[in-house]
């Protein structure tokens, strides 16, 4: 019944539930960024719809590593944007030049100075390129110096250095991980989710506060054990709630991989929320009014996350007494 | 039945009671009376065990343990809770209870309509009976009532009082705060009259008119208005 009494008011469900959603719908872009679109984009501009370089683009679109678009118009403004890693953009007669063995200026190289990997898939289209302009340079020596074969015979015959695969081959394998590397891992995000955690239990604490300045607790007095049982039944439904949301975050958590964490970790972020609990609702008999409970418990929190921060970033080294601040059991 | 001898509560340094003797007598129903502020809610918490005397002491003279029903001058709620459920909090809290004097209350209260209904909608003198009806809802043979009939309609204060009466009878003790003339004639026994921590006068109720002239003439402005006031 006081769950009923404690959880059914609209701003409880939105602080509980809100919050988590919120940093969600906050944190799922970048992680399915991360996890999922690791190709890099790169971008063919053809002005005058060639068909060679259709089927050029279709043979280099086979790499998992790259993920191949052909437009017919330049837009720069996608490389400041980043969508795009680089911009290659052919020139007319494309088939013509390379058959013709031309080298030079029939292709622009549009890149970003923070572009990263468009340096591999330049080498990789220009290895493309080179094999159709050394085939054709071969073809045209052939055909020039004699009659006996003819200069798709020529080219035909140039594939088999080339095909089924390159004559020079480098071992290539992927490493793939299913856990999010740290570069060693990091403690702050937990520490943020025990200041979450704070943040439930100081939000419950409001009821303690208004049950005693309403006479609840003065009233259960003269009942035996009155009191002690409603100051019980706030402890179970503060504690289910932790519970709940230690629980709801490991899911989430393990669902996503937002951060690598063990059970070990989970097991001390509850064991710190269910300390944090008793502590706060140890001084709620001393600290008589609820904003000064708000306020200690904030200064508290935010003193404690901004340790753990700074000593994450190696701008402070860890001291003995920063045990004092719960966020720092988590640090090793 | 409670003996209070020298009861003195200090809080921050501040005396707020002085020196209080005095005894309730099973089956009284005494009327703390005095100005706001001269110590009557601390007065009744000190009787009821809330809070503990910082001199002097607070003696149940029974034999055995007195239970005690306590209703604060605020509306002491759970908020979205229906007032079946409140019943049914306060009664898990004792171990026997007669269904059929809570049954017999909610009736004479008028409460039976708004079983269901969140306090949020109740109207003040609904709240203030349920107030009144959680404190009653043990039998309790100690009755500590603080402003329990404020906001409360004159037909509803009339039920209130006869049932407060009738558990009198039956051998209740009683200890009420009022500022409420009709209510203290309706059942009081004897007053109590407080003023700025000090019990300055213990008097049966059959000489209120002889202290009502007294007090025409001697007492401070606030106790002398509020005596003038009676009519
Ligand atoms: N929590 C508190 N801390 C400090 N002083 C208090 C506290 N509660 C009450 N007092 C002081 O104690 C004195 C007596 O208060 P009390 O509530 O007993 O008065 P009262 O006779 O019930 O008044 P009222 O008729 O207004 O209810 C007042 O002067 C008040 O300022
Ligand atoms: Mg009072």
């Amino acid at each position: 019944m006081i769950v009923k009494s404690m959880l059914w008011r609209r701003s409880t469900l939105l602080t509980l539930l809100g919050l988590p959603l919120l940093i969600l719908v906050v944190i799922l872009p970048f992680v399915e960024k991360t996890t999922e679109n690791t190709q890099v984009r790169i971008d063919v501009v053809d002005p005058y719809n060639q068909s060679y370089v259709e089927q050029m683009v279709n043979r280099l679109n086979d790499r998992e590593s790259f993920s191949l678009n052909l437009n017919d118009q330049l837009e720069l403004s996608q490389l400041a944007r980043g969508e795009v890693e680089a911009i290659f953009v052919v020139e007319d007669q494309f088939q013509e030049k390379v058959e013709e063995g031309e080298t030079e200026n029939i292709l622009t190289w549009y890149r970003h100075e923070h572009s990263l990997v468009d340096g591999l898939f330049k080498e990789y289209f220009a290895s493309t390129l080179m094999e159709d302009i050394v085939r054709s340079e071969a073809a045209n020596i052939v055909t020039d110096e004699t009659e006996m074969a003819t200069w798709n015979e020529a080219y035909q015959y140039g594939a088999q250095f080339f095909r089924p695969e390159p004559l020079f081959q480098m071992n290539f394998t992927t490493y793939e991980s299913n856990t999010i590397e740290g570069e060693d891992s990091s403690n702050w995000p937990i520490a943020l989710v025990w200041a979450y955690m704070i943040l439930i239990i100081v939000y419950f604490s409001s009821w303690l506060y208004e049950w005693r300045n309403r006479g609840v607790f003065d009233r259960l007095a003269v009942f035996p054990h009155g009191k002690f049982r409603l100051h019980l039944t706030w402890i179970k439904n503060v504690l289910g709630t932790i519970l709940i949301a230690s629980l709801g975050f490991m899911g989430i958590n393990e669902w996503l991989k937002i951060m690598a964490l063990d059970f070990g970790q989970y097991g001390l972020l509850a064991l710190v929320s269910v300390i944090s609990l008793f502590i706060i609702w140890l001084i709620s008999f001393f600290i008589r009014s609820r904003h000064v409970l708000i306020a200690v418990t904030t200064i508290y929190t935010v003193i404690g996350v901004a340790l753990v921060l700074l000593v994450e970033w190696d701008m402070l080294s860890v001291q003995n007494w920063y045990q004092i601040w719960l966020p720092f059991w988590f640090v090793n | 039945m409670l003996a209070l001898n020298d009861v003195t509560y200090k809080r921050k340094k501040k005396v707020l009671i002085k020196d209080i003797s005095g005894e309730i007598k099973q089956g009284d129903c005494i009327s703390l009376f005095g100005p706001n502020g001269a110590g009557k809610s601390t007065l009744l918490k000190l009787i009821a065990g809330l809070e503990t005397p910082s001199s002097g002491t607070c003696v149940n003279e029974n034999q055995e343990k007195i239970s005690i029903g306590y209703v604060p001058q605020q509306l002491a709620l759970f908020d979205h809770m229906t007032v079946r459920d409140h019943l049914t909090y306060y009664e898990k809290m004792t171990k026997q209870i007669n269904q059929r004097y809570v049954n017999e209350m909610i009736e004479v209260l008028g409460l039976k309509d708004v079983l269901n209904l969140n306090v949020e909608s109740l109207s003040g003198g609904m709240a203030r009976k349920l107030n009144l009806a959680i404190g009653l809802i043990h039998e309790p043979d100690l009755i500590l009532l603080d402003e329990a009939f404020v906001g409360v309609d004159l037909a509803t204060k009339h039920d209130m009082l006869t049932w407060l009466h009738q558990l009198n009878e039956q051998g209740a003790t009683n200890v009420m705060i009022s500022h409420d003339w009709h209510v203290i004639e309706h059942i009081a026994q004897s007053m109590w009259i407080l003023d700025d921590g000090e019990l300055i006068d213990r008097f049966p109720i059959a000489q209120v008119d002889q202290k009502q002239r007294e007090y025409g003439y001697y007492t401070g402005r606030d106790l002398r208005k509020m005596f003038a006031l009676r009519r």
